[in-house]
Formats: structure tokens, C-alpha cells, sequence
């Protein structure tokens, strides 16, 4: 039983309540893969789950599978998982596709790709390793949704540079155009030509949550040649969505800037909790 | 579908169950319409004594006597200040700010207390000498069963009837709670539960941050990591601890319990299933006169306790 019934929007744009799900779609794409079953057969309505993880590139995402809709979670950086951090720090850009684009990502959804999903304990493992069933890649799912059904792609953190980067990747590679994209603290992938095209050309529908001076959307600066993309979302210090045009840009132009990164690093670390994510919405939608 | 606040008292001496049900009423009642008097008008609960059940076990402990009339009363009149209190204050029920000396030096004092006495757990022998209760829980298997008994079953009760739980769980209650959802959503005997769920866990006051008390529990011999170690069918868990109460020295579950039960999706991933209200002010006096911060009737007329009961019976 949940105070909020499960509902997602399967009309393009935003919708509050699907921000909601999807923001705690990614806190569960923290967890392993019982961990996720666990929760979302209670709540979610009790779709099949599948999980995938590259443990050489500690690069994991989930996939949550209705009849009507799949919905994508990247799990986001792990602060005791030092593979996640050299991914961050590696801001040299690499070429894709005619996108110039944070390498350390881009190698990260890369690796994931043909990762087959993981077992769904011993009967399945006996199956898969007896040659009786093959385990479908991450690629594989994807591919399938193609002109299939709507794919709704979320993170936080790593998790959102992944989910925002995927939006593109899936396009090029398999044809899927997202319904929406929901990122939450998620930092820069491109510079300022990169962000006109995608939002041109690949997935105009991604909707960026930033959470007040949250350190990670400010990473990498402007300085190495990095901007956000249009922050539809930015939370002020009370919790509250920002509003007001002039206060947007000056957010934005912040974030873009990344200056106030080093002086406000400790507010920033406490701001890039997903936690404060998810309680924008359940406060907002519940009336707390 | 119907609501249901199950409330579990903790270990010491008790007021007869006629009597400690009126008390725990009471306090809830005037604490929900001191927070919303517009959808509680009536300070003595009107309706809400119907969705209040008051789980009494005291008298499963052989040794145990009822505190006698004249105390009940002295004790029904500090009831009554403090609900005083709690109207005055409003929302505003925090830890006085009026500093002295004198005051500094003692928050001082219980704050490095508090925090040094978190990495310490109960020593075997107090438990065996002092806390009768909680030795004949770990000791008398026959009394622990009898103790768990009445929760049991009002829970069962209400599950069976359809209704949607919170528990409120006071100091000994709250092991006493955790070990029963232990046992629905983990023995066989209780197979026809295992999909049943609790809506709210309220723990006021609980030892359960301590090593140990954990050690007690059904769910200890596995490991920390194993889901087995958890009840699975918790929605949300609140924990109030005050300032001073000893008995929850070690204050925040969040490192115990909470943190790991998330990871393993035993708690939901909302923002709100799972809290640690710390250094919350009790301001119950005892009957001679001394303050207690462990009292449960302290904890019962905390606002923020208020704001979960009114969004369980609003949901």
C-alpha cells in the first residue's frame, strides 16, 4: 500500500506524478536486484524487473516493464565505488555520432550495452547456464522496445548523465525515441553546440531537476567547455520550484558557470542527496 | 477502508489497563487537537477512542503489581499539566531556549553523554538485575510468548477485519513490536499474513539502537546484510527519541535498521518511509516531582507525532 497509488503519464511532456515515480525509480536503481523486486512488487504494481551490471566499469541500470510502458533506471556514482569517481573525472570529450561528449560517460553506457541481465535466482541461473534460455543483453531490451512501447528513461547523479546520454544512444543506435527523460542532480555531458542538438534533433523531452546548490549539475565548468541543459526544474533552498523568469536564469547561469561549486561544496554535497529529490515531489503531491 | 493505531506499552510498573488505555488516549487525543483543533475539535478523542486499541501486556510478568489508586490520580494530574503544556506551546515544542549556565553546562553534558554512550551497549548484568522484563523475555520462553500474545492478536484482529495498522511503540513495546512483525511476515504459522502490511511503525523511546537489545530479537542470528534479519512488512518506520532518555541512548535507527532495510527493499523507497526524530524535548514529570524524558506520555504529545497520526487517519 502506498500513500501515492503508481501512475504513469504515457502523454509526452511533463507530468508531476511521473516525476514522482521516476525520482524513486532512481533511489531503488541503488539497490541490487532482490532489492528492487522487493519494492516494486509491493508498490509498483509488480512489473518484471530485469537488472544489468558491467562489475569491471561498476556500471548498473534497471528496467522496470509494464504491458504499456518500460521505464529505465541508471544507478548513479557510489561514493565508496572508486570506478564510479574516475568516471566523473574523466571530462576529456569523446566523439560520437558527430557529438562531442564527456568520454568517462559515454564509456560507461558503452560498457553496459551487451551486459546480459542478471538471473533471477537458481532456477533461472540453471537455465541460462544449461543453454535453456539466453539471457537477453541490456541492448537486446532496449532494441525490442523500439516502436514497441513508450520507454521512459531516469538517474540521479552518474545515474542522469546516463539516462540523458542514453536518450541519445537509443536513438542512434536502435531507433527508440524516449518519452521523456527525468534526471535528477545529474552533471554536464556537452558543451553549448552538443545541448542545441540534442535537444534539436534527438530528445527534446528531458526534464532536469536540479535541487538548490547541489555540487554535482555544476560539474564540469563552463571553463572546460561544459554547460548544462535547460534546467526545467530547479529547486530553491526551502524546497520550493523556482518560478520567477529573471531567478531561472541566474539559476541556470550559475549552474552553467560552476564557480560556486568549490566555496558552497559542503551545502552542495547535502543538496545532491536523492533523498531531497524525492521529498520535492512527495511533499508537493501530498501536501506535507 | 478503516484505520487502526495499535499502541504497545513499555517495561516498569503500570497503572491497571483500564487506566493506562484512558491515559494513552488522552495524550493522543489532546496532542491531535492541539495540532489541528479544526478536524479534532474535541481535546478528550470523541471518536478516535474507537481506532485507538491499547495492547497491554504487564501483567503477563508474574511479579508484577498495578501502581495503586493514589498514584493513578497524581499521575492523572501531571497528565493533565503536561497537556497544559503541550497547548501552550503549540507547534513550537521544542527544548527551552532559555539558556543559563547552569543549562549550557547540562545540555553539555547530556549531549557528550548521549554521544559516547551510542558506541556502549547494556551490560548483561544490568539487564539480569535491573530490567526484570527484559531478562524474562530473553530468559522464559513461555512468559515472551505470553508477552507477544496480545499484540498478536489485536494485529491479526485488524488484518483480519480489513483495517490498515500503525503502531505506537513505547521503550520495551517497540522490541516487543519488532519481533511480532518478525514472526507474521517470517514463521509459517503465520503464512496467510505474509502479504499483509503495516502502515506505520512508531518506535517512542527504544532501546532498539542498542547492541544489546538486538541481540534479543528473532531476527538476530542472521546477518546484517540477509533480508531474513528484517520484518517484511513494515511500509514505514518513525523513530522519536528525547533528549536525556537514556534508555535510547544509542538515539538514531537510521545505522541499525533503516539504512540497511531500504537497501534490501524491505522500507519503500519514499522519502518518508523511514525517520529518526532526535533530541526531541519530553516535558513529563513524575509524580514526586522529577523529570522524566523517557516517559511515554511525553513522547505521546509530540507535534510531530501528531502530523504522522493525522496523515495515517487522513490517507
Amino acid at each position: 500500500m502506498s500513500r501515492l497509488e503508481f501512475s504513469i503519464s504515457l502523454e509526452p511532456g511533463f507530468d508531476e506524478r511521473t516525476a514522482y515515480w521516476l525520482a524513486r525509480l532512481s533511489r531503488v536503481a541503488y539497490r541490487d536486484y532482490p532489492g528492487i523486486v522487493r519494492e516494486t512488487k509491493v508498490f509498483w504494481n509488480d512489473p518484471v524487473v530485469y537488472a544489468f551490471e558491467n562489475r569491471s566499469s561498476e556500471t548498473q541500470a534497471c528496467i522496470l516493464e509494464y504491458d504499456d510502458v518500460a521505464l529505465v533506471g541508471f544507478r548513479g556514482t557510489e561514493p565508496n565505488q572508486l570506478k564510479d569517481w574516475l568516471t566523473d573525472f574523466r571530462f576529456f570529450k569523446s566523439k560520437y555520432r558527430g557529438h562531442s561528449i564527456h568520454g568517462g560517460f559515454l564509456g560507461s553506457l558503452e560498457s553496459l550495452v551487451n551486459v546480459p541481465r542478471e538471473s533471477r535466482g537458481y532456477r533461472d541461473r540453471q537455465a541460462i547456464d544449461g543453454g535453456e534460455i539466453e539471457a537477453e543483453t541490456f541492448a537486446e531490451k532496449i532494441a525490442g522496445y523500439a516502436n514497441q512501447k513508450p520507454v521512459l528513461l531516469t538517474g540521479h547523479s552518474l545515474g542522469g548523465a546516463l539516462a540523458s546520454l542514453a536518450g541519445l544512444y537509443f536513438k542512434e543506435e536502435y531507433g527508440l525515441e524516449a518519452l521523456g527523460i527525468y534526471t535528477f542532480g545529474q552533471p554536464k555531458i556537452g558543451g553549448r553546440a552538443f545541448v542545441k542538438r540534442y535537444l534539436e534533433v534527438a530528445c527534446p523531452n528531458i526534464f532536469p531537476h536540479v535541487n538548490d546548490e547541489d555540487v554535482v549539475p555544476k560539474v564540469p565548468p563552463r571553463a572546460l567547455r561544459f554547460v548544462h541543459f535547460p534546467i526545467t526544474h530547479p529547486f530553491d533552498s526551502q524546497g520550493k520550484l523556482i518560478v520567477d523568469p529573471e531567478t531561472r536564469r541566474a539559476f541556470q547561469r550559475r549552474v552553467d558557470r560552476g564557480l560556486s561549486a568549490v566555496p558552497k561544496l559542503l551545502e552542495g554535497i547535502g543538496d545532491h542527496s536523492m533523498l531531497a529529490y524525492t521529498e520535492h515531489w512527495e511533499r508537493k503531491l501530498l501536501g506535507y | 477502508m478503516a484505520k487502526k493505531i495499535i499502541c504497545i506499552h513499555g517495561l516498569a510498573s503500570k497503572p491497571p489497563e483500564a487506566e493506562l488505555t484512558r491515559n494513552w488516549k488522552r495524550c493522543i487525543a489532546a496532542n491531535l487537537h492541539a495540532s489541528a483543533p479544526e478536524t479534532y475539535p474535541d481535546p478528550e478523542g470523541g471518536n478516535l477512542s474507537e481506532v485507538i486499541d491499547v495492547v497491554y501486556w504487564a501483567n503477563a510478568i508474574p511479579s508484577h503489581v498495578e501502581d495503586d489508586e493514589d498514584y493513578c490520580a497524581a499521575l492523572s494530574d501531571r497528565i493533565d499539566e503536561l497537556i497544559e503544556v503541550r497547548q501552550e506551546k503549540g507547534p513550537s515544542f521544542h527544548m527551552p531556549r532559555k539558556w543559563n549556565l547552569r543549562k549550557l553546562s547540562k545540555s553539555f553534558l547530556l549531549s557528550a553523554a548521549s554521544t559516547m554512550s551510542s558506541a556502549f551497549s547494556l551490560k548483561d548484568d544490568i539487564v539480569e538485575n535491573k530490567l526484570v522484563e527484559a531478562r524474562l523475555y530473553r530468559h522464559e520462553q513461555y512468559v515472551a510468548d505470553a508477552i507477544r500474545e496480545p499484540l498478536v492478536k489485536a494485529i491479526r484482529d485488524a488484518w483480519d477485519a480489513g483495517d490498515e495498522i500503525m503502531i505506537l511503540s513505547h521503550s520495551m513495546g517497540s522490541f516487543i513490536a519488532y519481533d511480532v512483525l518478525w514472526q507474521l511476515s517470517r514463521r509459517r504459522q503465520y503464512e496467510t499474513y505474509w502479504n499483509k502490511r503495516l502502515r506505520y511503525l512508531i518506535t517512542l523511546g527504544s532501546p532498539l539502537g542498542d547492541g544489546y537489545i538486538q541481540s534479543l530479537l528473532f531476527g538476530d542470528r542472521f546477518a546484517d546484510k540477509d533480508a531474513r534479519r528484517y520484518p517484511a512488512n513494515v511500509d514505514a518506520w518513525l523513530n522519536f527519541s528525547a533528549y536525556g532518555d537514556a534508555v535510547c541512548h544509542d538515539s538514531a535507527l537510521k545505522d541499525d535498521f533503516h539504512k540497511t532495510m531500504e537497501h534490501l527493499g524491505l522500507l519503500s523507497s519514499s522519502a518518508y518511509s523511514s525517520r529518526d526524530y532526535v533530541k526531541l524535548w519530553n516535558p513529563f514529570t513524575t509524580v514526586s516531582g522529577k523529570s522524566n524524558p523517557h516517559k511515554s506520555y511525553g513522547y505521546l504529545v509530540q507535534p510531530k507525532l501528531a502530523k504522522w497520526i493525522q496523515a495515517f487517519l487522513s490517507e
